[in-house]
């Protein structure tokens, strides 16, 4: 048992990526919305000071994970899941902000359900699913009790309307069913009534068709695009190799719109230009790829399926907001993890760093 | 417990699944920063910048004395550019409210849209903009421009015209000077935001605006503010429909004072015409000046013979002339002193029509005087097919069939005046330089000499006589000696043709003073009734224009003073004339009044600091006392602090104050005496240095 003693503190490479990509982010959230800061609130710093509050307490969630009995806690997430679909009910009961009823209000600051229901629904799966008795080759197993209520509390974020949660939650619970070994044949069951619906509505009902062609034209020549999809490629062009330096950047001056949460990649690629983006991109493969590493190594299947399940949200979660900047997938508002501002998203993707660095204390040897 | 195999190949499907997205990113990144990076950038460069132009200070305007008539002031201007449907709501609101519009009724009004500029208010009041900047809603901007000051009000008005809301001008000199006065616009480089509306200036301005050319006017101010005050006078007095008149340096052509009062004007700070350049007017009896200038030049009369008369009735052709009053033998001198228009016509049948109409032309009737002024109209004078024919002759010769306007006019008898020259009338003395030194060809330029000097004295002896014994007895001053000749005509009927035979036009042409003639000028009266005589309304109009002209000019006051006394009438009063000097206006106008006098003063507040005639003279009861009155609080001055300025800008400021100076030195100033704050009595004279 030389795993047990020899490893007991957490993985330090992974701790100094997370930071790496914290600090990047504060510094990104500051020169990105000073000016709006400055316009909107009269005070520069307005976000970038919010943010660095979000920022200490997640230090502090991160330190009260890793102390955590992870496993024994895991028993919790059945109710803690009927908590958060409560609170995604609660929700509809808060004044919009934006038209969307996605904040819950308390008080100082405000919460996303969607994001804690991410994470709860994670602790779930892999709590339920690491369960021996449960046979992953029969489809009933499969359909209950997942479909229920992972669909209820994605019937009620696609109200809010968030869209973008949405296709996070669903990429996220079936890359965790993927990782947890269910036929290829239920899982492409799975997609394939989703992929037909929403072709139907598309190409047939013309829902939204206009978006998906120009949407389809824009990825070929991104000026063609929409003003966002237009407004982001030239602000990540005109960065180039070296970028315009740090706080020199154009385009957030209110043409590239949402600078400082769901489009920081692009004002981050005027500034400090491909050269940056390639560093940044690093940082966060190299935060991904450890958390596989940890999730491979772990000594239990819960264990696997709970780090696995971490790495691929916020794996969704950046891929599919990059897509979006860049102009490769069509535009749907989500936060970058770590970069963004937005208080929910940086704790709830700090809690998933904690738990990945909680379970590298029991990997044994990376 | 080890991975089991499907849970590695899945994971390891996971790990490509990350690898692939990461290279796909960078490989997109490339092909947005490095492929398209160049053409991207320039995309940016441009929506993100631009170039603005930088208005240029507009030249100031000065008069003959360094009086600043026009000057610049910034006034900010309110305009709404919302960025978004929530602004846009705010900004209608808000607009709605200020302006006290009826809800929602601003949005239409303004044409306000969403990243749309529309102006709401140009050049408000400093007290206006205050209030609207506290409280206005984001979308709605104030920007400084700038807005023409007349220091004036509308005193000479007409002459210096107005500039519409972008700073271009409209009328009078700031319109026909525009060129000089408006300068060149420079341009920034500015940085634009996406909203549009925020304009950062990135750099210093690219091009430099140049500011333009500040003007020194030929008019003295002074004697305008009194022409004008006059012409209102006389409009009320005489119930006339209007009154114009022009006054020019007789040596030099220079305008001194030029302008109309017309009751029913609208606008008076944004006149478009100067009537007394624009509008010309049939002179009548006045314009015998000049037939009788080219009678006598022709040599072919002698001014002692006797001229019959006809007795005030006299046929020529299908027309008959008449004069006002019943002559029968008169000479020549008195032809023209009486004005009978019969005795003037036989004369000129006698040397004949086209010698009278070559010489009209020499004095510059019947074409323009090219003054610079909008509007300039060429007056006419009608041609005769045939010159033998003697009622052509006769009406050209009594001023029927005449257009001029008073310029024309007032030239032409500065042209009697100076001796025989006809000068270009000029309204600019030049321009002033960064020194502040006036620069420009100030030189009178010299048009004709129409007629001799020997012509020119006998002619000028005949004006005087018409005011000290002829129709003009009225205009005849005791201070200033004026020489000129009276004028009735019908008015002619623009719409109809032919003339009204119930309105005249009455005027007035002479100089003055008449040994040493200074001024030549023009009164006109359009309409007076039910008196209409030229003698009797346009003829005491000029005289009061010109006696004030003598108190701005006392050493020129040539009069003795005495000539109403030597007239011995039972009914006279004679009084003593109390010393108002240092007494209050309203004071002295009481013992004015106690001693039966009519009171002339030329400011309604202040204090008496000259009086004619003065004190120790006796004088007729109801005779005029003319005092010049000056402010109290211009008494004494607090002497303003002129360091760092040009020589230009102090003497700006001390001829606004009324201080007199001089100047040492070149460049801005470096000292002065006396030190700023104190104060110094009027009459004292100001050391300013400069290095």
């Amino acid at each position: 048992m030389k795993r047990f003693s020899v490893k007991n503190r957490v993985d330090e490479r992974l701790l100094l990526a997370y930071l790496m990509a914290v600090t990047a982010g504060l510094v990104l959230i500051y020169s990105s919305s000073s000016m709006i800061a400055e316009s909107r609130f009269g005070s520069h710093a307005f976000f970038f000071k919010n943010q660095l509050i979000w920022a200490v307490l997640s230090f502090a969630v991160i330190w009260i994970v890793c102390k955590l009995d992870l496993k024994r806690l895991s028993v919790y997430s059945v109710p803690a899941l009927f908590i958060t679909l409560l609170l995604l009910v609660v929700v509809f009961m808060m004044p919009p902000r934006n038209g969307a009823h996605r904040w819950l209000f308390l008080g100082l600051f405000s919460v996303q359900p969607s994001e804690l229901f991410k994470f709860v629904m994670i602790m779930f799966l892999a709590f339920s699913l690491s369960n021996h008795k449960r046979d992953l080759k029969k489809l009933k197993n499969l359909i209950f009790p997942y479909l229920p209520i992972i669909g209820t509390a994605l019937l009620l974020i696609l109200l809010e309307p968030d869209l973008g949660s949405v296709i996070v939650i669903s990429i996220t619970a079936l890359l965790i069913f993927f990782l947890a070994g269910t036929p290829m044949k239920y899982l492409f069951a799975t997609a394939l009534p989703i992929t037909g619906a929403a072709s139907f509505f598309v190409f047939v009902l013309g829902y939204k068709k206009e978006r998906v062609i120009d949407y389809l034209a824009a990825i070929g020549d991104p000026l063609s695009g929409s003003y966002q999809v237009k407004q982001a490629a030239l602000t990540l062009g005109s960065g180039g190799l070296f970028g315009t330096g740090l706080g020199d950047g154009r385009q957030k001056l209110f043409f590239l719109p949402y600078p400082h949460t769901d489009f920081i990649f692009a004002s981050a690629g005027e500034e400090i230009g491909l050269v940056g983006l390639t560093l940044l991109l690093s940082i966060m493969f190299y935060l991904l790829w450890r958390g596989l590493k940890i999730s491979a190594a772990q000594p239990d299947r819960f264990g696997y399926l709970l780090g696995a399940g971490m790495v691929v949200t916020l794996f969704t979660s950046i891929a599919i907001n990059i897509g979006v900047v860049t102009a490769l997938l069509p535009v749907t508002g989500l936060p970058l993890p770590f970069i963004s501002y937005g208080g929910s998203s940086l704790l709830i993707s700090s809690a998933a760093v904690g738990v990945l660095l909680n379970l590298s204390r029991k990997a044994g040897e990376l | 417990m080890k991975r089991t195999k499907l849970e590695k190949i899945r994971l390891g499907f996971i790990f490509v699944l990350v690898v692939t997205f990461f290279l796909v990113a960078l490989t997109r990144l490339v092909h947005l920063q490095i492929v398209h990076g160049a053409r991207y950038k320039n995309i940016v460069e441009r929506q993100s910048s631009g170039k603005v132009a930088i208005p240029a200070a507009r030249g100031l305007i000065y008069d003959r004395s360094g009086q600043l008539l026009a000057s610049n002031v910034y006034a900010p201007s309110l305009y709404a550019s919302p960025s978004s449907k929530k602004e846009l709501e705010a900004v209608a609101g808000f607009l709605d409210e200020q302006f006290g519009l009826k809800q929602g009724t601003s949005t239409k009004k303004y044409n306000l849209a969403v990243n749309k500029f529309s102006w709401i208010k140009r050049l408000m009041s400093d007290e206006l903009s205050r209030r609207i900047s506290q409280t206005a809603p984001s979308g709605l901007y104030l920007r400084n421009e700038t807005k023409r000051k007349y220091a004036f009000g509308n005193v000479g008005k007409q002459i210096l015209g107005f500039t519409d809301i972008d700073n271009v001008g409209r009328s009078g000199i700031e319109q026909s000077f525009d060129f000089m006065l408006s300068g060149e616009k420079g341009w920034a480089d500015i940085r634009r935001d996406g909203l549009r509306n925020t304009f950062r200036v990135k750099e210093q301005a690219l091009v430099k605006p140049v500011p333009g050319e500040s003007l020194v006017l030929t008019i003295d101010w002074r004697m305008q503010e009194i022409v004008e005050n006059e012409l209102k006078w006389a409009v009320e007095k005489y119930h006339a429909k209007s009154a114009m008149a022009a006054f020019v340096k007789c040596n030099t052509g220079e305008i001194l004072a030029i302008a109309h009062y017309d009751p029913g004007e609208t606008n008076r700070d944004k006149p478009f015409k100067l009537r007394a350049v624009t509008d010309q007017f049939e002179p009548g009896s006045s314009f015998k000046i000049f037939s009788a200038a080219a009678i006598l030049e022709s040599g072919e009369i002698n001014i002692a013979d006797l001229t019959y008369c006809e007795n005030g009735s006299w046929k020529i052709g299908k027309r008959s002339l008449s004069d006002s009053e019943e002559h029968a033998w008169l000479n020549f001198r008195s032809i023209f002193e009486l004005s009978s228009n019969i005795g003037l016509a036989k004369n000129a049948i006698k040397t004949g029509g086209r010698g009278i109409y070559e010489t009209a032309l020499k004095f510059g009737f019947g074409k323009k005087t090219d003054v610079r002024l909008p509007g300039e109209s060429p007056g006419s004078i009608a041609r005769a097919v045939d010159w033998s024919s003697e009622s052509m002759t006769a009406s050209l010769a009594i001023g029927y069939g005449v257009a001029v306007t008073c310029l024309q006019m007032a030239g032409a008898t500065a042209a009697i005046a100076n001796g025989g020259t006809l000068y270009k009338p000029t309204i600019i003395v030049g321009q002033v330089d960064e020194d502040g030194t006036v620069v420009g060809n100030a030189l009178p330029v010299a048009v004709s000499k129409p007629v001799l000097k020997s012509t020119i004295d006998t002619l000028k002896s005949f004006m005087r006589a018409v005011v000290e014994t002829g129709t003009a007895t009225r205009a005849n001053s005791e201070l200033i000696n004026i020489a000129g000749k009276t004028g009735t005509a019908w008015m002619a009927n623009l719409e109809k043709g032919g003339y009204y035979r119930s309105k005249h036009v009455a005027s007035f042409t002479g100089f003055f003073p008449y040994e040493d003639p200074l001024v030549a000028g023009v009164v006109v009266l359009l309409n007076p009734q039910p008196v209409y005589y030229g003698g009797w309304t346009a003829g005491p109009a000029f005289k009061r224009i010109v006696e004030r002209w003598g108190m701005l000019n006392p050493d020129r006051i040539t009069g003795s003073g005495k000539f109403a006394l030597k007239k011995s009438d039972k009914n006279i009063k004679i009084v003593e004339i109390p010393n108002l000097i240092g007494r209050d206006v309203v004071l002295a106008e009481t013992m004015a009044a106690t001693g039966g006098f009519a009171f002339r003063p030329d400011k309604e507040k202040g204090v008496v600091v000259w009086q004619y005639p003065p004190a120790d003279r006796l004088a007729l009861y109801g005779d005029d006392i003319l005092v010049s009155v000056q402010h109290r609080d211009q008494q004494e001055k607090v002497f303003p602090n002129l360091k760092g300025l040009s020589i230009r800008e102090a003497a700006a400021i001390l001829s606004f104050l009324g201080i007199k100076y001089e100047v040492n030195g070149k460049g801005k100033v470096v000292r002065q005496w006396p030190l700023a704050g104190k104060t110094v009595n009027r009459s004292a004279v100001c050391n300013v240095h400069c290095g």
